[in-house]
């Protein structure tokens, strides 16, 4: 990977941080991007600058081409990309609404990724017209990802968690 | 005065809710203690409480509380929805509360969307609804709270812009035994609408019963913040906002204030 692509990466990395992001998938001919933020992300900022990802995803595809013929993209993928793609069970959501984590502000969150959870056990509210509908697991296993950010908005079918099923 | 739970006993003769109202004197918060016996396979009950010392409103927002004034409430409810219809429990258990309001106190409150009460503009009442899913995308069981002022003389200088009560604005103190009764009476009707009646009118009533859903200059909170002019509600009775940058946006949680 040269320089140039390497500083673009930075940039897009340092947008998707500032934009409270917490996961980000990126497939091209030549090239594939997972980047995967640990921890706990702040309730999300107001609004995303799509026009300023834009650039940054239109900028990657033209320094990609000479990369293509140097750098095989296998070992180009950061080592935060997952080489095989597991079959997680997800939990979508069954309203449109707002996501949040935990039962009230500063409480702290149902469950976190690592996490075990039953089936039954909450997982998240998603509420809609002033009305809190918790979300239950309906597998047992392991929170492998939170989709969303508390605080954002969510469509009726929208993965949720992805749970890595015991 | 101490609250005469017989009275509501008898009252709610014949309806779902009888011999199911339990009374408190203070408890953190009736929509707690419901969530608990729902967790503990109860599928009706109601809640009444002379005072609340965590009473919950959405985003954490406290509900004032004074012993005796208001009639705080919550009631567990399992009609059959799917959570898609289940959600205009926000808007039916509004239209109930309204009605009651009416029907006992002879004032018509306001109704923002979703379901806060407004009296002469000043909030009265909020509501606020918790529930469960089962993995088919039933309704498993809903929490139901209510916190409506009624005998309050005065509010503290901190909200008494925004904040009034039934006597405030009448001039007459309300019952609580006799506006709950009504209240769970109008609730059981308006579940059963929302269970059994083919082409369902609620969007319509809510729509007539408030002046907030169409042409009122507001401000909601949602997507960064914006104003407009509110455009009535989707069909999944959602509100529906022209956004002043030309831009029409659908309003998900609540949270519209009026725009000054």
């Amino acid at each position: 990977m040269d320089g140039t692509k390497m500083q673009e990466l930075r940039e897009l990395v340092e947008f998707l941080k500032a934009n409270e992001i917490a996961e980000f998938d990126m497939e091209q001919a030549d090239l594939k991007v997972r980047i995967k933020f640990a921890g706990e992300p702040a309730p999300a900022a107001a609004g995303i600058d799509l026009s300023q990802l834009s650039r940054l995803m239109a900028s990657a595809p033209a320094a990609a081409a000479p990369a293509a013929v140097a750098a095989a993209p296998a070992s180009a993928a950061p080592a935060a990309a997952a080489p095989v793609e597991e079959k997680l069970h997800e939990v979508k959501s069954p309203i449109v609404g707002t996501f949040y984590e935990s039962p009230a502000p500063g409480a702290p969150p149902f469950v976190q990724v690592g996490d075990q959870v039953e089936v039954g056990q909450v997982l998240c509210i998603v509420e809609a017209m002033k009305l809190m509908n918790e979300i239950e697991s309906d597998v047992a296993g392991e929170v492998v990802r939170r989709i969303t950010n508390s605080g954002q908005p969510v469509e009726y079918g929208q993965p949720l968690f992805a749970i890595r099923a015991r | 005065m101490a609250f005469d739970l017989n009275e509501v006993d008898a009252g709610l003769a014949g309806t779902i809710f009888a011999g199911h109202a339990r009374h408190l004197a203070s408890v953190g918060s009736t929509n707690t203690l419901a969530l608990e016996a729902a967790q503990a396979g109860e599928r009706v009950g109601v809640w009444i409480a002379d005072e609340q010392t965590a009473g919950r409103g959405r985003g954490g927002h406290g509900w004032h509380s004074v012993a005796g004034d208001g009639l705080y409430v919550s009631i567990l409810v399992a009609p059959a929805l799917p959570i898609a219809k289940a959600l205009w429990l926000s808007l039916a258990t509004g239209l109930a509360a309204k009605q009651s309001i009416r029907e006992v106190a002879g004032f018509e409150v306001d109704i923002r969307w979703p379901n806060d009460l407004l009296a002469n503009g000043k909030k009265c009442g909020g509501i606020l609804v918790e529930t469960t899913v089962a993995p088919d995308a039933m309704l498993r069981y809903a929490v139901i709270g209510i916190g409506i002022n009624l005998n309050h003389a005065s509010f503290p200088d901190e909200i008494a812009q925004i904040a009034t009560s039934l006597r405030v604005e009448t001039g007459r103190g309300v019952e609580r035994e006799t506006l709950l009764v009504m209240l769970l009476r109008e609730l059981e009707k308006e579940l059963n609408l929302l269970e059994n009646e083919q082409g369902y009118t609620l969007l319509e009533r809510v729509s007539q019963a408030s002046t907030w859903i169409k042409g009122k200059r507001v401000r909601v909170g949602e997507e960064g913040g914006y104003s407009g002019t509110t455009a009535g509600l989707d069909a999944r009775g959602f509100l529906l906002v022209d956004g002043d940058d030309g831009m029409q946006r659908t309003v998900l949680s609540g949270g519209v204030r009026e725009a000054r």
